[in-house]
Protein backbone atom coordinates (compact mmCIF):
# COMPACT_ATOMS: atom_id res chain seq x y z
CA UNK A 1 0.00 0.00 0.00
CA UNK A 2 0.97 3.53 -0.07
CA UNK A 3 0.29 6.04 2.07
CA UNK A 4 1.30 9.92 1.19
CA UNK A 5 1.17 13.52 3.36
CA UNK A 6 -0.82 15.73 0.78
CA UNK A 7 -0.66 19.60 1.22
CA UNK A 8 -4.12 20.78 0.61
CA UNK A 9 -4.41 24.63 -1.38
CA UNK A 10 -6.36 25.52 2.30
CA UNK A 11 -3.06 25.20 3.67
CA UNK A 12 -2.89 21.97 6.47
CA UNK A 13 -1.25 18.99 5.24
CA UNK A 14 -2.70 15.62 5.98
CA UNK A 15 -1.91 11.77 5.22
CA UNK A 16 -4.22 9.23 3.67
CA UNK A 17 -4.06 6.23 1.29
CA UNK A 18 -3.20 6.48 -2.35
CA UNK A 19 -5.19 4.93 -4.85
CA UNK A 20 -4.30 3.34 -8.31
CA UNK A 21 -0.76 4.87 -8.47
CA UNK A 22 2.52 3.13 -9.73
CA UNK A 23 4.36 3.26 -6.84
CA UNK A 24 7.56 3.44 -8.64
CA UNK A 25 6.49 6.67 -10.36
CA UNK A 26 5.83 8.07 -6.61
CA UNK A 27 7.33 11.49 -6.42
CA UNK A 28 7.32 14.62 -3.80
CA UNK A 29 5.62 16.90 -5.11
CA UNK A 30 3.47 14.96 -7.47
CA UNK A 31 -0.14 16.39 -7.80
CA UNK A 32 -3.14 14.33 -6.60
CA UNK A 33 -6.99 14.74 -5.79
CA UNK A 34 -8.85 14.07 -3.02
CA UNK A 35 -11.42 11.01 -3.47
CA UNK A 36 -13.96 9.25 -1.32
CA UNK A 37 -14.36 5.24 -2.05
CA UNK A 38 -14.94 2.58 0.40
CA UNK A 39 -12.28 1.33 3.28
CA UNK A 40 -13.72 -1.78 3.95
CA UNK A 41 -17.52 -3.75 4.05
CA UNK A 42 -18.53 -5.10 8.06
CA UNK A 43 -19.77 -8.28 8.95
CA UNK A 44 -23.55 -7.00 8.33
CA UNK A 45 -22.95 -4.97 5.34
CA UNK A 46 -22.00 -1.56 6.45
CA UNK A 47 -19.63 0.10 4.32
CA UNK A 48 -17.25 2.23 5.63
CA UNK A 49 -15.64 5.24 3.10
CA UNK A 50 -12.26 7.27 3.88
CA UNK A 51 -11.03 9.67 1.89
CA UNK A 52 -8.14 9.10 -0.49
CA UNK A 53 -5.78 10.94 -3.09
CA UNK A 54 -5.47 9.64 -6.82
CA UNK A 55 -2.61 11.30 -9.21
CA UNK A 56 -4.58 14.06 -10.60
CA UNK B 1 14.70 25.91 43.97
CA UNK B 2 17.60 24.07 45.40
CA UNK B 3 20.16 22.17 43.32
CA UNK B 4 19.56 17.65 43.05
CA UNK B 5 21.74 15.11 42.17
CA UNK B 6 21.22 11.55 40.91
CA UNK B 7 23.00 9.06 43.70
CA UNK B 8 21.12 6.12 42.68
CA UNK B 9 20.60 4.11 39.45
CA UNK B 10 19.09 0.84 38.09
CA UNK B 11 18.09 -1.10 35.60
CA UNK B 12 16.29 -3.90 34.39
CA UNK B 13 17.58 -5.37 30.77
CA UNK B 14 15.36 -4.77 27.77
CA UNK B 15 13.98 -7.34 26.52
CA UNK B 16 10.96 -10.30 26.57
CA UNK B 17 10.49 -11.59 29.63
CA UNK B 18 6.76 -13.92 29.19
CA UNK B 19 7.57 -15.51 32.68
CA UNK B 20 8.13 -11.84 34.74
CA UNK B 21 5.45 -9.37 35.60
CA UNK B 22 5.67 -5.78 34.49
CA UNK B 23 6.13 -5.16 38.35
CA UNK B 24 8.83 -7.60 38.78
CA UNK B 25 10.93 -5.62 36.21
CA UNK B 26 10.06 -2.11 38.13
CA UNK B 27 11.34 -3.89 41.38
CA UNK B 28 14.59 -5.27 39.77
CA UNK B 29 15.12 -1.44 38.84
CA UNK B 30 14.21 0.26 41.98
CA UNK B 31 16.72 -2.53 43.89
CA UNK B 32 19.21 -2.02 41.53
CA UNK B 33 19.41 2.00 42.25
CA UNK B 34 18.95 1.33 46.07
CA UNK B 35 21.44 -0.97 46.19
CA UNK B 36 23.48 1.35 43.90
CA UNK B 37 23.11 4.75 46.41
CA UNK B 38 23.51 2.24 49.58
CA UNK B 39 19.62 2.84 50.58
CA UNK B 40 16.81 0.89 51.94
CA UNK B 41 13.34 1.31 50.59
CA UNK B 42 12.10 2.82 53.61
CA UNK B 43 14.88 5.07 53.57
CA UNK B 44 12.89 6.52 50.28
CA UNK B 45 10.21 9.58 51.14
CA UNK B 46 8.36 9.60 48.37
CA UNK B 47 8.44 8.77 44.28
CA UNK B 48 6.90 8.68 41.20
CA UNK B 49 6.14 6.05 38.47
CA UNK B 50 5.92 6.05 34.81
CA UNK B 51 2.33 4.10 34.28
CA UNK B 52 2.13 0.99 32.23
CA UNK B 53 -0.71 2.38 29.69
CA UNK B 54 -1.42 -1.68 27.98
CA UNK B 55 -1.48 -3.04 31.08
CA UNK B 56 -5.01 -2.61 32.35
CA UNK B 57 -5.93 -1.20 36.33
CA UNK B 58 -2.72 -2.75 37.66
CA UNK B 59 -0.85 -1.03 35.10
CA UNK B 60 -2.40 2.46 35.21
CA UNK B 61 -1.25 2.65 39.03
CA UNK B 62 1.99 0.73 38.22
CA UNK B 63 4.08 2.85 40.95
CA UNK B 64 0.96 1.69 43.69
CA UNK B 65 1.72 -1.80 42.50
CA UNK B 66 5.04 -1.59 42.73
CA UNK B 67 4.73 -0.18 46.42
CA UNK B 68 2.93 -2.90 47.39
CA UNK B 69 5.57 -5.50 46.79
CA UNK B 70 8.10 -3.50 47.84
CA UNK B 71 6.64 -2.88 51.15
CA UNK B 72 3.81 -0.20 51.94
CA UNK B 73 5.55 2.33 53.51
CA UNK B 74 2.88 5.30 53.54
CA UNK B 75 4.71 7.25 50.89
CA UNK B 76 3.25 9.53 48.28
CA UNK B 77 3.58 7.42 44.73
CA UNK B 78 2.56 9.89 41.46
CA UNK B 79 1.67 7.60 38.86
CA UNK B 80 2.48 9.66 35.55
CA UNK B 81 2.13 8.84 31.75
CA UNK B 82 3.22 11.42 29.19
CA UNK B 83 3.43 8.80 25.94
CA UNK B 84 7.24 8.75 25.24
CA UNK B 85 8.18 11.45 27.72
CA UNK B 86 6.52 9.53 30.34
CA UNK B 87 10.05 8.77 31.79
CA UNK B 88 11.76 12.04 31.83
CA UNK B 89 8.07 13.67 33.07
CA UNK B 90 8.89 11.04 35.82
CA UNK B 91 12.36 12.26 36.62
CA UNK B 92 10.94 15.93 35.89
CA UNK B 93 8.58 15.22 38.46
CA UNK B 94 10.97 13.52 41.13
CA UNK B 95 13.31 16.47 40.59
CA UNK B 96 10.93 19.02 41.23
CA UNK B 97 9.94 17.56 44.57
CA UNK B 98 13.56 17.76 45.76
CA UNK B 99 14.25 21.09 44.00
CA UNK B 100 10.88 22.32 45.62
CA UNK B 101 11.93 21.36 49.36
CA UNK B 102 9.13 19.27 49.58
CA UNK B 103 11.70 16.27 50.24
CA UNK B 104 14.79 15.55 50.69
CA UNK B 105 14.76 12.40 48.35
CA UNK B 106 12.57 11.03 45.55
CA UNK B 107 13.01 8.37 43.22
CA UNK B 108 11.96 8.22 39.35
CA UNK B 109 10.92 4.53 37.92
CA UNK B 110 9.68 3.56 34.65
CA UNK B 111 8.66 0.10 33.83
CA UNK B 112 7.05 -1.00 30.81
CA UNK B 113 5.62 -3.87 28.88
CA UNK B 114 5.34 -3.45 24.85
CA UNK B 115 2.58 -5.11 22.93
CA UNK B 116 3.93 -7.46 19.93
CA UNK B 117 4.31 -5.68 17.02
CA UNK B 118 4.10 -2.25 15.75
CA UNK B 119 2.23 -0.08 18.85
CA UNK B 120 -1.86 0.58 17.90
CA UNK B 121 -4.43 2.29 19.39
CA UNK B 122 -4.22 1.93 23.26
CA UNK B 123 -8.00 1.07 24.55
CA UNK B 124 -11.18 0.50 23.21
CA UNK B 125 -12.18 1.07 19.41
CA UNK B 126 -13.08 5.10 19.81
CA UNK B 127 -13.73 6.93 16.53
CA UNK B 128 -13.40 10.44 18.32
CA UNK B 129 -9.41 8.71 18.96
CA UNK B 130 -7.12 10.09 16.58
CA UNK B 131 -4.79 8.02 17.09
CA UNK B 132 -7.56 5.46 16.44
CA UNK B 133 -8.60 6.73 13.30
CA UNK B 134 -5.21 7.10 11.68
CA UNK B 135 -5.04 3.12 12.34
CA UNK B 136 -8.93 2.71 10.63
CA UNK B 137 -9.10 5.59 8.24
CA UNK B 138 -5.32 5.75 6.88
CA UNK B 139 -3.53 2.57 7.53
CA UNK B 140 -0.62 4.74 9.09
CA UNK B 141 1.86 2.50 11.38
CA UNK B 142 4.65 4.87 13.11
CA UNK B 143 7.11 3.85 11.09
CA UNK B 144 5.14 5.02 8.30
CA UNK B 145 4.54 8.74 10.11
CA UNK B 146 8.77 8.51 10.49
CA UNK B 147 9.28 7.13 6.41
CA UNK B 148 6.90 10.11 5.37
CA UNK B 149 9.16 12.70 7.06
CA UNK B 150 12.33 10.98 6.09
CA UNK B 151 11.41 11.25 2.46
CA UNK B 152 10.76 15.14 3.38
CA UNK B 153 14.31 15.04 4.56
CA UNK B 154 15.36 13.48 1.70
CA UNK B 155 13.85 16.01 -0.47
CA UNK B 156 15.10 18.80 1.57
CA UNK B 157 18.55 17.84 2.41
CA UNK B 158 20.00 15.26 -0.26
CA UNK B 159 20.24 12.38 2.66
CA UNK B 160 20.40 8.91 0.84
CA UNK B 161 19.58 5.36 1.75
CA UNK B 162 22.97 5.49 2.66
CA UNK B 163 22.60 7.74 5.28
CA UNK B 164 20.13 6.28 7.04
CA UNK B 165 21.82 3.28 7.03
CA UNK B 166 25.13 4.82 8.61
CA UNK B 167 22.91 5.68 11.67
CA UNK B 168 22.28 2.13 12.39
CA UNK B 169 26.13 1.32 11.52
CA UNK B 170 26.96 3.74 14.48
CA UNK B 171 24.37 3.09 16.97
CA UNK B 172 25.30 -0.39 16.53
CA UNK B 173 28.81 0.16 16.90
CA UNK B 174 28.08 1.59 20.43
CA UNK B 175 25.53 -0.94 21.06
CA UNK B 176 27.93 -3.83 20.79
CA UNK B 177 30.20 -2.01 23.51
CA UNK B 178 27.47 -1.71 26.26
CA UNK B 179 27.14 -5.14 28.19
CA UNK B 180 23.74 -4.43 29.24
CA UNK B 181 22.31 -3.82 25.45
CA UNK B 182 20.36 -6.10 24.43
CA UNK B 183 21.39 -6.34 20.43
CA UNK B 184 25.20 -6.24 20.21
CA UNK B 185 25.84 -7.49 16.82
CA UNK B 186 28.38 -4.65 14.63
CA UNK B 187 25.98 -3.88 11.53
CA UNK B 188 27.65 -3.21 7.75
CA UNK B 189 26.24 -0.73 5.72
CA UNK B 190 25.43 -3.79 3.22
CA UNK B 191 23.91 -5.37 5.96
CA UNK B 192 21.44 -2.68 7.03
CA UNK B 193 20.89 -1.77 3.22
CA UNK B 194 19.97 -5.56 2.46
CA UNK B 195 17.00 -5.64 5.31
CA UNK B 196 13.78 -5.76 4.06
CA UNK B 197 11.80 -2.28 3.88
CA UNK B 198 9.17 -1.57 6.34
CA UNK B 199 8.18 1.97 5.24
CA UNK B 200 9.89 2.79 2.29
CA UNK B 201 12.47 4.63 2.67
CA UNK B 202 13.58 2.97 6.15
CA UNK B 203 14.52 -0.85 6.40
CA UNK B 204 13.99 -3.24 9.09
CA UNK B 205 17.33 -2.62 10.63
CA UNK B 206 16.71 1.18 10.94
CA UNK B 207 13.47 1.13 13.40
CA UNK B 208 14.00 -0.17 16.94
CA UNK B 209 12.37 -2.86 18.14
CA UNK B 210 9.39 -2.73 20.33
CA UNK B 211 10.66 -4.38 23.98
CA UNK B 212 10.07 -4.92 27.94
CA UNK B 213 12.35 -3.17 30.16
CA UNK B 214 12.45 -1.06 33.74
CA UNK B 215 14.96 1.93 34.37
CA UNK B 216 14.99 3.89 37.96
CA UNK B 217 16.91 6.82 39.55
CA UNK B 218 17.30 8.41 43.12
CA UNK B 219 17.60 12.08 43.46
CA UNK B 220 18.61 14.09 46.41
CA UNK B 221 19.25 17.59 47.38
CA UNK B 222 22.79 18.44 46.23
CA UNK B 223 23.53 19.44 50.17
CA UNK B 224 23.34 15.46 51.43
CA UNK B 225 24.39 14.16 48.21
CA UNK B 226 27.71 13.87 49.29
CA UNK B 227 26.55 11.56 52.55
CA UNK B 228 25.61 8.84 50.03
CA UNK B 229 28.20 9.25 46.70
CA UNK B 230 31.43 10.31 46.27
CA UNK B 231 29.99 11.15 42.72
CA UNK B 232 26.56 13.28 42.49
CA UNK B 233 25.63 13.60 39.17
CA UNK B 234 24.07 17.21 38.98
CA UNK B 235 20.68 17.76 37.41
CA UNK B 236 21.45 21.05 35.50
CA UNK B 237 17.81 20.73 33.55
CA UNK B 238 15.03 19.13 33.01
CA UNK B 239 12.23 20.36 30.88
CA UNK B 240 9.62 19.76 29.06
CA UNK B 241 7.48 20.88 26.19
CA UNK B 242 4.66 20.56 23.48
CA UNK B 243 4.16 21.06 20.08
CA UNK B 244 3.98 25.17 18.53
CA UNK B 245 1.24 25.89 16.70
CA UNK B 246 2.36 25.83 12.78
CA UNK B 247 5.19 23.05 13.48
CA UNK B 248 5.37 21.46 9.91
CA UNK B 249 5.89 17.86 11.53
CA UNK B 250 3.01 14.92 10.97
CA UNK B 251 3.11 14.77 14.76
CA UNK B 252 2.59 11.01 15.52
CA UNK B 253 -1.01 9.92 16.07
CA UNK B 254 -2.72 13.02 14.40
CA UNK B 255 -4.27 13.52 10.72
CA UNK B 256 -3.10 17.16 10.34
CA UNK B 257 -0.30 19.39 10.40
CA UNK B 258 -1.17 22.96 10.18
CA UNK B 259 2.43 24.32 8.36
CA UNK B 260 3.22 27.68 9.28
CA UNK B 261 6.09 30.24 9.02
CA UNK B 262 9.41 30.01 10.74
CA UNK B 263 8.14 26.98 13.21
CA UNK B 264 10.62 24.37 13.45
CA UNK B 265 10.20 20.97 13.00
CA UNK B 266 9.36 18.29 15.94
CA UNK B 267 8.96 22.07 17.75
CA UNK B 268 7.55 20.17 21.03
CA UNK B 269 11.85 18.58 20.70
CA UNK B 270 13.05 22.00 19.62
CA UNK B 271 11.46 23.86 22.83
CA UNK B 272 12.41 21.27 24.95
CA UNK B 273 16.15 21.29 24.24
CA UNK B 274 16.22 25.00 24.22
CA UNK B 275 14.05 25.21 27.71
CA UNK B 276 16.87 22.72 28.89
CA UNK B 277 19.92 24.71 28.03
CA UNK B 278 18.48 28.48 29.15
CA UNK B 279 17.79 25.94 32.31
CA UNK B 280 21.47 24.65 32.66
CA UNK B 281 22.72 28.24 31.59
CA UNK B 282 25.01 26.15 28.10
CA UNK B 283 24.49 25.96 25.09
CA UNK B 284 24.75 22.59 22.28
CA UNK B 285 28.51 22.83 22.05
CA UNK B 286 29.05 22.78 26.07
CA UNK B 287 27.88 19.36 25.34
CA UNK B 288 30.24 16.35 25.44
CA UNK B 289 27.81 13.20 24.40
CA UNK B 290 23.88 13.00 23.89
CA UNK B 291 21.62 10.33 24.30
CA UNK B 292 18.88 10.94 20.99
CA UNK B 293 15.81 9.34 20.82
CA UNK B 294 16.49 6.81 17.61
CA UNK B 295 13.60 5.00 16.91
CA UNK B 296 14.49 5.07 13.41
CA UNK B 297 17.80 6.64 11.34
CA UNK B 298 15.43 9.31 10.50
CA UNK B 299 15.05 10.36 14.32
CA UNK B 300 18.93 9.59 14.51
CA UNK B 301 19.88 12.43 12.02
CA UNK B 302 17.06 14.50 12.72
CA UNK B 303 17.51 14.98 16.76
CA UNK B 304 21.19 15.74 15.96
CA UNK B 305 19.88 19.19 14.31
CA UNK B 306 17.00 19.74 16.50
CA UNK B 307 19.03 19.74 19.59
CA UNK B 308 21.06 22.70 17.94
CA UNK B 309 24.19 20.31 17.16
CA UNK B 310 24.70 21.27 14.11
CA UNK B 311 22.96 23.46 11.33
CA UNK B 312 19.73 21.50 9.55
CA UNK B 313 21.07 19.13 6.76
CA UNK B 314 24.55 18.83 8.27
CA UNK B 315 23.50 16.07 10.42
CA UNK B 316 24.25 13.56 7.42
CA UNK B 317 28.18 14.98 6.91
CA UNK B 318 28.48 14.60 10.74
CA UNK B 319 27.47 11.02 10.37
CA UNK B 320 29.87 10.45 7.23
CA UNK B 321 32.75 11.87 8.66
CA UNK B 322 32.44 9.52 12.26
CA UNK B 323 31.58 12.54 13.99
CA UNK B 324 28.78 11.22 16.37
CA UNK B 325 30.59 8.17 17.13
CA UNK B 326 32.62 7.54 21.11
CA UNK B 327 35.90 9.26 20.78
CA UNK B 328 34.90 12.06 17.91
CA UNK B 329 33.40 15.34 17.90
CA UNK B 330 30.03 14.82 19.12
CA UNK B 331 28.84 11.36 20.41
CA UNK B 332 25.36 10.56 19.50
CA UNK B 333 24.12 7.35 22.19
CA UNK B 334 26.84 5.94 23.60
CA UNK B 335 24.75 3.88 24.96
CA UNK B 336 23.71 1.85 21.74
CA UNK B 337 20.44 4.01 21.90
CA UNK B 338 17.12 2.52 21.66
CA UNK B 339 18.22 1.03 18.15
CA UNK B 340 20.61 -1.26 20.25
CA UNK B 341 18.00 -1.80 23.35
CA UNK B 342 14.62 -1.47 21.67
CA UNK B 343 11.73 1.23 22.91
CA UNK B 344 9.92 0.61 26.17
CA UNK B 345 7.63 3.59 26.34
CA UNK B 346 7.28 4.35 29.77
CA UNK B 347 11.33 3.52 31.21
CA UNK B 348 13.13 4.42 27.66
CA UNK B 349 13.86 8.13 29.01
CA UNK B 350 15.11 7.03 32.27
CA UNK B 351 17.29 3.98 30.76
CA UNK B 352 18.73 7.52 29.03
CA UNK B 353 19.66 8.84 32.49
CA UNK B 354 20.84 5.69 33.32
CA UNK B 355 23.70 5.80 30.35
CA UNK B 356 23.96 9.86 31.11
CA UNK B 357 24.58 9.18 34.95
CA UNK B 358 27.01 5.76 33.76
CA UNK B 359 29.32 8.28 31.44
CA UNK B 360 29.40 11.33 33.77
CA UNK B 361 30.51 8.82 36.60
CA UNK B 362 33.31 7.78 33.71
CA UNK B 363 31.79 4.10 34.58
CA UNK B 364 31.07 3.32 31.13
CA UNK B 365 33.71 1.06 30.65
CA UNK B 366 34.26 0.17 26.81
CA UNK B 367 32.04 2.60 25.34
CA UNK B 368 33.47 5.83 27.51
CA UNK B 369 33.00 9.50 26.42
CA UNK B 370 36.43 10.37 27.90
CA UNK B 371 36.47 13.31 30.35
CA UNK B 372 32.62 13.41 29.97
CA UNK B 373 31.74 15.96 32.05
CA UNK B 374 28.22 17.34 30.30
CA UNK B 375 25.59 14.79 28.83
CA UNK B 376 22.21 15.86 27.65
CA UNK B 377 19.19 13.38 26.64
CA UNK B 378 16.07 14.08 24.44
CA UNK B 379 13.08 12.24 23.60
CA UNK B 380 10.28 11.90 20.83
CA UNK B 381 6.98 11.39 21.21
CA UNK B 382 3.07 11.39 20.29
CA UNK B 383 1.11 14.51 19.46
CA UNK B 384 4.00 16.60 19.70
CA UNK B 385 5.38 16.13 23.35
CA UNK B 386 8.62 15.93 24.00
CA UNK B 387 10.88 16.62 27.16
CA UNK B 388 15.11 17.18 27.39
CA UNK B 389 17.54 16.39 30.67
CA UNK B 390 21.21 17.53 31.15
CA UNK B 391 23.45 16.22 33.63
CA UNK B 392 26.98 17.23 34.64
CA UNK B 393 29.59 16.43 37.28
Amino acid sequence: MAVGTVALPEGIQLPGQLKDVDHDALAVGMPVRVVVDTLFVDDDGGEALSWWFEPA
Amino acid sequence: MRDVAVIGIGMHPWGRFPDKTFVDLGVHAVREALDDAGLKWTDIPAAVAGLYAWGSTTGLSAGTSLAARLGETGIPFTNVFNMSATATSVFRSAYQVVASGEEDMCLAVGFDVSPEGFFGPIGKPDPTDTDYLRFKMVGVTNPGYWAMEARKRMELHGTTERHLALAKVAASQHGSLNPRALYRKVFTEEEVLASPLVADPLRLYEICATRDGAAAAIVCSMDVARRYTSTPIRVAAVALASALHGDPTLKLGTLCASVGEDVPLLSDSYTSARRAYEMAGIGPEDLDFVEVPDNSSWHYLQYIETMGLCEPGEADHMLEKGETLIGARMPVCPSGGASSFGEAVSAQGLLQIYELVTQLRGAAGARQVEGARVGMSQTYGQLGNASAAILTV
